[in-house]
């Protein structure tokens, strides 16, 4: 069984990305995750195991499938079910079918987007071990956590603590 | 503006934080605010009574007559879907163009969209004559074979309003959860805790939930500007769409979509004096903010003017017999008095904004802002009452007078909005955090 996982406690975004980037080129450890009350730039890269998000491809999909469904109900229910004659227009008139489809559109992106990023965060999750970490609470205020995967728990810990953090917590098990 | 020159000096990440949070958390309400709650209450019970009469009585109790079909209710609509759309247009634009200043005023632009177009949805659906079948223009298959024509305008506004309010409510909930998280982080009570924890779905500002959380949000800014511009066309199209003088015309979707963001801008300008006064913080909304707002909202002033002397130009140089008629009508028939209050509150008003000391003065901010909405308010109802009291044939022609419950509708659905704001005011993170810590200078902390 490998050593727990640590969380260092830094006070800034700086000294976040600078001891993610040095854990990263320099150490046995394995960055594994950060926290942050705020997105930091650049800071994914440093991170192991990460995908590139496929999050804009479920909101493309989305918004493809809101449109079709848009084509759809409104070409069959103008055409096939309920044909009206107003005017000598044409049942399938294209210029008035636009705008139900376009919102149809933005709407199914939206949700799907939605739906997506819910999934891809792993959220809703009310309760998670991190939140046992003293401290924690302060992620979404004013401390900024890297969470690493040490090679040895001792080294892992003398290592957070060269980088300069103020503190340095094990991650509970889940 | 740069990031830094927002805040107030020496702003750190706690400090910014506590300014939002504590007079959530650990603040009572204020007096100003308990007086708001009171006049939106009572405002809301207002608009309960009245509704139960309409309901009760029917769509007579309005001024509405054979000629003048349309009266205050589409006004209302428009009028509140405008100011509704201009929150997630001001909030979608100013973080596409990466305007900095946006952070401190995006969440209430976008609480203030929410409820106001929840409230004109509400319109026209009072204004049908059996309102309990409103549900018919969405189409679902249905015993009586019925589906909705595409061709109406109406049911277009139906798509696009509900769009819109899904669209906004995600949006506007996306961007708030971060912040709903430090509330439950911060929160001390047991009931706090469990109600923003619940709010904030179990966020922690992992990595990987930023990175998602910052490619759905900009995705969505992109989408929603051209949602917004297509919401206000439709309303647009609803006169457009018609064969009515001053309704058949071209100019109708753009003209609808700046006047939505003028009306929209006024209303955010008021808003945020609320809001500052309820923080108690100067340094988050600051008189820069104001001096930006003030800016756009001239902007949109002019713009406006542009567009009415288009109209009345067009209309004179272009337009059939009926077209001079109902111009004539416009300037010197018997609302003409509203017509001209209306440029005066549109057009010559904001011209104040080009003097920088009216620009930062809160109170002559304020009273613009208000007196643009009533100008609004007026380019909205005098659109619907004008032409209808002006169609083509001559023998039809009559005049339109609101009756009390019209103006006690329209003044209950105040009502209503202040009471909804004063709870988002008291229950929700009225400025982004997340956002402005981000504005925070790296050696300040």
């Amino acid at each position: 069984m490998s050593a727990p996982r640590l969380l260092g406690e830094f006070d800034g975004p700086r000294q976040l990305l600078h001891a993610a980037r040095l854990t990263r080129q320099t150490s046995p450890h394995r960055v594994t995750d950060a926290y942050s009350p705020l997105p930091v730039e650049g800071l994914l890269a440093e991170i192991e195991d990460i995908r590139p998000s496929r999050l804009p491809l479920a909101l493309l999909f989305g918004g493809l499938g809101g449109a079709a469904l848009g084509v759809a109900l409104q070409w069959v229910s103008a055409t096939q079910i309920l044909p009206v004659l107003a005017g000598g227009r044409p049942f399938a008139s294209w210029p008035d079918f636009g705008f139900a489809i376009f919102e149809l559109a933005i709407l199914g992106a939206a949700v799907s987007g939605f739906v997506a990023l819910l999934v891809g965060c792993g959220l809703p999750r009310l309760h998670h071990p991190l939140f046992g970490v003293p401290d924690f609470t302060r992620a979404t205020q004013d401390r900024f956590f890297l969470e690493i995967e040490p090679a040895d728990e001792a080294e892992g810990r003398a290592h957070l603590g060269a980088l300069g953090a103020i503190a340095v917590h094990e991650v509970p098990p889940v | 503006m740069s990031g830094a020159a927002l805040l107030p000096k020496g702003a750190s990440y706690a400090s910014v934080t506590a300014a939002v949070s504590d007079p959530l958390l650990e603040q009572r309400a204020g007096r100003g605010w308990w007086i708001a709650f009171a006049i939106g209450c009572a405002g809301t019970l207002l608009m309960g009574g009245s509704i139960f009469w309409l309901l009760f009585r029917g769509i007579g109790i309005f001024g509405n007559n054979s000629t003048v079909v349309w009266g205050f209710p589409i006004a209302n609509y428009v009028w509140w879907i405008g100011i509704g759309n201009a929150g997630t247009l001001i909030s979608c634009m100013l973080l596409l163009t990466r305007q900095h200043w946006r952070s401190s005023i995006n969440r209430f632009a976008e609480a203030m969209t929410l409820i106001a177009a929840s409230i004109a949805g509400l319109f026209p659906i009072l204004h049908l004559g059996r309102p309990i079948y409103f549900y018919w223009v969405a189409p679902y298959p249905n015993t009586m074979g019925a589906w909705p024509q595409w061709k109406s305008p109406l049911v277009w506004d139906f798509f696009a309003i509900l769009s819109y309010l899904v669209f906004s409510l995600l949006f506007w909930f996306v961007g708030a959860l971060p912040d709903f998280a430090t509330l439950r982080d911060r929160a001390r009570t047991r009931r706090a805790q469990v109600f923003y924890g619940v709010l904030a779905l179990g966020w922690r500002g992992s990595a990987r939930h930023w990175a998602r959380y910052e490619s759905f949000y900009r995705i969505m800014a992109a989408l929603g500007v051209p949602l917004v511009v297509s919401v206000h066309s439709v309303v647009g199209m609803d006169f457009a769409a018609s064969t009515m003088p001053g309704w058949a015309e071209s100019i109708f979707p753009p003209y609808f979509v700046v006047g939505a963001m003028f009306s929209g801008f006024a209303m955010v300008l008021v808003l945020a004096a609320a809001v500052r006064s309820f923080l108690r913080v100067e340094g988050l909304v600051t008189l820069d903010h104001f001096d930006a707002m003030a800016k756009i909202l001239l902007a949109g002033s002019i713009v406006m003017g542009l567009s009415y002397a288009t109209e009345s130009f067009q209309a004179l140089v272009a337009g059939s017999e009926t077209d001079r008629t109902l111009v004539a009508f416009e300037f010197t028939g018997a609302y003409a008095w509203l017509y001209w209050t209306q440029l005066l509150c549109n057009v010559a008003l904001p011209q104040l904004l080009w003097f920088p000391a009216m620009r930062r003065s809160i109170p002559a901010l304020i009273a613009i802002g208000l007196l643009v909405n009533v100008g609004m308010y007026l380019e909205r109802i005098l659109l619907i009452i004008n032409t209808l009291s002006r169609p083509p044939v001559s023998s039809t022609w009559q005049i339109y007078a609101p009756t009390l419950w019209d103006g006690l509708l329209l003044a209950g659905s105040i009502g209503f909005f202040v009471f909804l704001f004063c709870l988002f005011l008291r229950l929700m993170p009225a400025v982004s955090m997340h956002e402005v810590r981000q504005l925070v200078p790296e050696g300040e902390r």
